[in-house]
């Protein structure tokens, strides 16, 4: 369980609704298939401005939640890997 | 899928330094280690050994980014104590409950001084364009902001799609976002994330918003030593202590540290607020220290907004 309170999509409100929305869209996008918004970010939902931050990181990592940011020498992603490797931190 | 092959997948969970992938790959791996674990000792050569194995100056760039943003999605997921996602990215390597990997981490600030050359380049490290419509439309909103475009954001003009991120976070560690949090205890809670990173550039920006509280605030120094021992009382206490934790040992937070919040009088509103400013404030020190930028000549603080926090 979530050391505190969660406002899940059903209960949000206002911009905390929307960055939900735009959040699971850019994650459904990834998936081709619909997906609900990832747990990570739903520990800031209670402080919009929070949950906002973590839909705008969503935004810059994906172009906009189109998921077509070119690929370099190494995919962007192991290096999302290699913090949580090093964090010892999986979500 | 990164690696195909499941073995070699669940070896680079294990040990990336140990399992049959390009070299290229394990520098990178080794590169993020200390991003994430001591960036205070970040020089100029962890970023030419990255490029002598094929990184290109974009792709640098590019890691620097993706390895901030990460920093509070893994301070999110550690302090807010959510459950595992059923379908991790990663793949085979989640072979293990999160626990599993806490063996393998040290505490992510030793007791050392920096060996490195953190903070020593005004334009950092890297090839820095300072050009381009994404850089000129960043810096015209800074210097709205700030008075002057900030060292890192041209340290980091090689990539600018992250400007959004980076402007939206200075913004957010300004000033509480809760009600329950109050300004000094948020400016403390910067500062000590400043401090125990090691950060010589974001190092101004956190003693003046501290010299802004009041003189009777603990001091810098004794915010980088022992955060919580330098609180005034119970409640500073509480908040710094979770910003040690969150800063040097993230995997550690237990559901007790945000019940110790309620136990002195702060609600969840409150826990959010410290545990954002410290992934926030923590994720843009490592980027600092790993791109080598030196301070600006003035703190990075909108002088009428912080005038009025004092």
């Amino acid at each position: 369980m979530p050391f505190i309170e969660i406002v899940n999509e059903d209960a949000a409100t206002g911009t905390v609704k929307d960055d939900y929305a735009f959040i699971a869209g850019s994650y459904s996008h990834m998936a081709q298939t619909e997906v609900p918004t990832p747990q990570v970010y739903r520990p800031s939902s209670l402080v919009p401005a929070y949950f906002r931050f973590g839909a705008v990181q969503n935004r810059v990592l994906t172009n906009d939640g189109t998921h077509d940011r070119p690929m370099g020498t190494i995919p962007g992603i192991m290096v999302n890997f290699a913090v949580s490797l090093h964090s010892a931190c999986f979500y | 899928m990164i690696y195909a092959d499941p073995e070699v997948a669940k070896a680079v969970g294990e040990d990336p330094q140990s399992a049959p992938i390009p070299e290229l790959h394990k520098a990178m791996f080794r590169w993020t280690e200390l991003f994430v674990k001591h960036s205070w000792d970040a020089s100029p050569d962890d970023l030419a050994e990255l490029k002598a194995l094929g990184a290109t100056d974009r792709d640098v760039a590019d890691w620097l980014q993706i390895a901030c943003t990460q920093v509070w999605f893994t301070s999110s997921a550690d302090a807010g104590g959510i459950p595992m996602e059923g379908n991790a990215v990663t793949g085979p390597v989640m072979q293990h409950p999160r626990e599993h990997y806490h063996q393998h981490v040290a505490a992510s600030a030793a007791e050392t001084t920096p060996t490195g050359a953190a903070g020593s380049e005004p334009a950092g490290w890297l090839d820095a364009p300072g050009t381009g419509a994404a850089f000129d439309a960043a810096t015209k909103i800074a210097r709205t902001r700030y008075g002057f475009v900030p060292n890192l954001f041209t340290a980091v003009s090689a990539c600018p799609d992250y400007y959004p991120r980076h402007q939206l976070a200075l913004d957010l560690l300004e000033t509480p976002q809760s009600s329950s949090l109050g300004a000094a205890e948020h400016a403390l809670v910067r500062a000590a994330t400043v401090a125990l990173d090691r950060c010589p550039y974001f190092e101004p920006t956190a003693r003046a918003l501290l010299s802004r509280q009041g003189d009777r605030l603990p001091d810098y120094e004794a915010l980088g030593s022992d955060p919580a021992a330098a609180a005034r009382n119970e409640r500073e206490a509480c908040v710094l202590a979770l910003t040690e934790k969150l800063v040097r040992t993230p995997y550690k937070i237990a559901e007790k540290d945000a019940q110790g919040f309620r136990d002195v009088g702060l609600d969840d509103a409150a826990y959010i607020d410290v545990f954002n400013t410290v992934a926030i404030q923590t994720s843009l020190d490592k980027l600092a220290n790993c791109v080598g930028v030196s301070a600006d000549d003035k703190p990075l603080l909108q002088s009428s907004r912080s005038a009025a926090a004092s």
